[in-house]
């Protein structure tokens, strides 16, 4: 009576809605997403409240948030990058509470899904393009040409600077996906080995487990931690031509 | 007293927005994210290969030779966080 470790990705709806012919029912999928978000705005809500001057811990909890993706755009982009600071917080935010929601007992891991981690990195991808579009005008396009390439081999190095740059959404995306999937797939194989090993591993598989599950929570939380700093380059890479 | 505080303040955002960004390594000591890069540079090269294909249709040309730009880019993906990694400090 084993159970396919790939039953837990399956989108099941919940309240079925049908708008115009385009089905946006509330799934499980959505349902987490919005938990996130509405987690997220309470806790924020909550911390900054009451603004004191010396503040509270919940308030310093959430500033030392705020001020891990106020260094990492300084770091990486430089001052004239802090106009970002709202779009990576909110997605770092956002893909960190939906990786954490995953480890939770019966919660759905929304960034499983290609399509999901595809939409955030198609987004990162525009905005870059956009921004470095309508920065520098057309000599954005001098990312692809690196500087001193003999002219005879300028078309074949565009060809593959082109490649490298459109590799860059796909890479962001698959590599969360992946990661998530791997990890929730591997959890639960290692947990049907509990109960279906007890004669020749005894007990060994529990403890096992709780190591899979820190490892997987560590997983979670540097995962995000990539996707932002990998955006962050990106935008350097568009605002700061090289 | 005021002023002192302005300039004080004044002073500090100065400091905070100029100070010389270090750059931290970004690919830190991630396994998976080279083995990602090698994967999707040859998958873009694919998708690359498969689409001029269609608007051409000679079947088996683009393919091949954007597969190899493909494999070609992912190397050179690989490369650059590798060089980002140790001397992007």
């Amino acid at each position: 009576m084993a159970h396919s470790p790939l039953v837990q990705f399956e989108i099941e709806k919940i309240i079925d809605i049908n708008l115009f012919g385009f089905d946006v029912s509330l799934t499980n999928s959505s349902l987490f997403m919005v938990i996130a978000g509405a987690l997220a705005f309470v806790y924020f809500i909550t911390a900054f409240k009451s603004q004191q001057l010396i503040p509270s811990r919940l308030q310093v909890s959430a500033e030392m948030v705020y001020n891990l993706i106020l260094d990492m755009l300084n770091q990486n982009v430089g001052p004239n990058g802090l106009v970002f600071v709202p779009l990576i917080f909110t997605l770092f935010i956002f893909i960190l509470l939906c990786n954490l929601l995953g480890m939770i007992p019966y919660g759905f891991t929304v960034t499983s899904h290609i399509s999901v981690t595809f939409a955030l990195a198609m987004m990162i991808f525009l905005l870059v393009t956009i921004v470095g579009f309508v920065k520098h005008g057309f000599h954005f396009l001098s990312l692809f040409l690196p500087k001193g390439t003999p002219l005879w081999l300028a078309p074949l190095m565009i060809v593959i600077e082109l490649f490298t740059y459109l590799a860059r959404p796909m890479s962001l995306s698959l590599r969360l996906a992946a990661n998530m999937v791997a990890g929730h797939i591997l959890l639960k194989v290692m947990a049907g080995f509990v109960i279906s090993l007890i004669i020749f591993l005894k007990f060994l598989p529990i403890p096992l487990m709780v190591i899979l599950i820190g490892f997987e929570i560590f997983v979670a939380i540097l995962q995000a931690y990539i996707f932002a700093i990998l955006s962050c380059v990106y935008l350097n890479d568009a605002i700061n031509l090289h | 007293m005021d002023e002192e505080i302005s300039k004080l303040q004044k002073r500090i955002n100065a400091f905070r927005t100029t100070k010389e960004p270090k750059k931290k390594n970004s690919n830190s000591v991630d396994a998976f994210t080279i083995a990602t890069e090698l994967v999707t540079g040859v998958i873009v090269g694919l998708i690359t290969g498969l689409f001029f294909d269609r608007i051409f249709s000679s079947k088996p040309l683009f393919l091949i030779i954007c597969l190899l730009l493909g494999v070609i880019a992912s190397f050179k993906i690989i490369w650059q966080t590798l060089n980002r990694k140790n001397n992007g400090t």
